[in-house]
């Protein structure tokens, strides 16, 4: 599902981000890649996801060559892929609904199939009664789920999460996790970057390590 | 909608546009009248043709019938001694005593020819005149065009102007919209970047942007057609105010429509344009 071979990303002056990295998550995989902060676990996602470009080295990302991705084809990938952040980037002023269906808005989805699959996401998340509330009269956990709801609602091949449970408490960072081991069982392959080791620990998952730019475990 | 939450800034965008077009507008009225007066001017360019002294009845009737065959000529008038001399009085009242003492006209016969349309450029004229005088029984043949040219020169140079002045007040309006446009993608900065994340295309993202841009250049467009509009109606209603030639030149008609939907076209291609200037703010 994602292979990075000799991958290096160089911010210029000497600043390297990431180091030969060589990586594999496999298709219906969990794995946590985790380090310090700074160790280049934020850059290697937006990698992933094409924010960023690679300075040299081969990214495949579900059988799409990231690394030789032209500008027109960047949205094609993002398609299929689910992304979910430690701020959650929820738009303020659209309601719960509003932000998980503009996912299939953008995409072209007939009106009535962004309905039906919106309901039906937002009640798997348990989030069926704040439908109409707004991502600010929500707490932390629930616009976190908010945030994964659309991230999922695209029944993305592969889901990225960036520190997802940086902004939760313990109690409510181990149900998102749970969650996110509810949606790896119903087949998406899920890539969760975190510092957080008891949380990674609990889980018992497989376990990438970044310090300093380069992968440490295999 | 956008267009509303930002309607001040949205205002000024479109006011700049207008006034731009109503520079540029103003010109092209004044073209279009001064155009018209050349027109009706040109219509009436003339080429005299003296007649010889001697010259026998049957040449000038020789002459006038070659005239009428050529496609230059619109239409021909002969005027005898007698009534090129009551031609002259008519025109020049206050010589009459001067010509009414000599003892003899002076005047010879001569014929007036009215050049038809297509035939009364400078050149051709020139060349139709010499080819006047050297037919027999013709003294001298001439035209009198300098002024019309100069008219001519006149229009080109208003139209000129307005387009030169339109057109650095016009890339003003340009860069004002392309500003307005930018702070409203800054504006929604965060969710244009969500909807980047997500796999929305480029132009999915800009779409919106560049037809609200479009709007508010066509809507200047709208506002300077009506504030020319209006100009030209006060004008005319008004007794007092400008020169009275200008007056004369800017309320003698309106402009033609497809030169107002010119304008609009322009306000509208300003609008556009200086939306996709702003459009390079939207990354990748």
């Amino acid at each position: 599902m994602v292979e990075l071979y000799h991958v290096n990303k160089d911010y210029g002056r000497g600043n390297h981000a990431l180091v030969d990295v060589n990586m594999a998550v496999e298709k219906g995989e969990f794995v946590f890649l985790t380090g310090a902060s700074g160790a280049g676990k934020t850059t290697l996602l937006r990698l992933l996801f094409r924010e960023e470009i690679a300075t040299s080295g081969k990214i495949l990302v579900d059988g799409m060559n990231v690394s030789t991705l032209s500008a027109s084809r960047v949205p094609k990938l993002r398609r299929r892929l689910g992304i979910v952040f430690q701020d959650f980037k929820l738009l303020p002023r659209r309601t719960v609904f509003e932000n998980v269906a503009m996912v299939m808005e953008v995409t072209g989805v007939p009106r009535h199939r962004q309905r039906a699959k919106t309901y039906a996401v937002l009640e798997m998340l348990g989030l069926n009664h704040k439908v109409r509330a707004y991502p600010l009269e929500l707490s932390g956990g629930e616009q976190q789920r908010v945030a994964i709801a659309r991230a999922l609602v695209n029944e993305p091949a592969l889901l990225l999460a960036d520190e997802p449970t940086g902004n939760l408490d313990p109690r409510l960072s181990w149900d998102i996790m749970t969650l996110f081991k509810t949606i790896n069982i119903r087949g998406t392959t899920v890539l969760v970057a975190t510092h957080d080791k008891d949380l990674i620990a609990r889980m018992g998952k497989k376990v990438l390590t970044l310090d300093c730019g380069r992968m440490v475990t295999h | 909608m956008n267009l509303w939450r930002n309607r001040f800034m949205n205002l000024v965008a479109s006011f700049t546009i207008a006034v731009s077009l109503l520079v540029l507008g103003l010109f092209l009225l004044l073209a279009h009248n001064l155009g018209g007066v050349v027109a009706a001017v040109g219509s009436q360019v003339t080429v005299s043709v003296y007649l010889r002294d001697g010259a026998s009845e049957e040449q000038r009737s020789r002459l006038m019938e070659s005239l009428r065959g050529r496609p230059e000529v619109d239409s021909i008038e002969y005027f005898t001694p007698q009534a090129a001399l009551e031609k002259f009085q008519k025109l020049f009242p206050n010589m009459r005593e001067v010509s009414s003492e000599l003892e003899e006209n002076p005047l010879p016969a001569s014929v007036e020819i009215r050049i038809a349309e297509g035939h009364r450029d400078p050149q051709a004229l020139g060349r139709f005149t010499e080819e006047m005088k050297r037919l027999p029984g013709v003294d001298d043949a001439d035209f009198d065009l300098p002024w019309v040219t100069r008219l001519r020169e006149v229009v080109t140079m208003a139209r000129a102007a307005g387009i030169s002045l339109g057109g650095v007040v016009g890339l003003a309006a340009i860069l004002t919209i392309a500003s307005v446009i930018r702070m409203t993608i800054y504006g929604r900065q965060q969710e244009i970047e969500i909807m980047r994340l997500v796999g929305a295309t480029r132009t999915y993202i800009a779409a919106p942007f560049l037809l609200e841009s479009s709007l508010l250049g066509v809507l200047g467009g709208g506002l300077s057609l009506g504030a020319l509009y209006a100009i030209h109606r006060h004008l005319a209603k008004s007794q007092e105010s400008l020169v009275p030639v200008l007056r004369e030149l800017l309320t003698a008609s309106f402009l033609p429509q497809s030169t107002s939907a010119l304008l609009l076209l322009l306000g509208l291609l300003a609008g556009a344009l200086g939306g996709l200037l702003s459009l390079r703010r939207i990354s990748r």
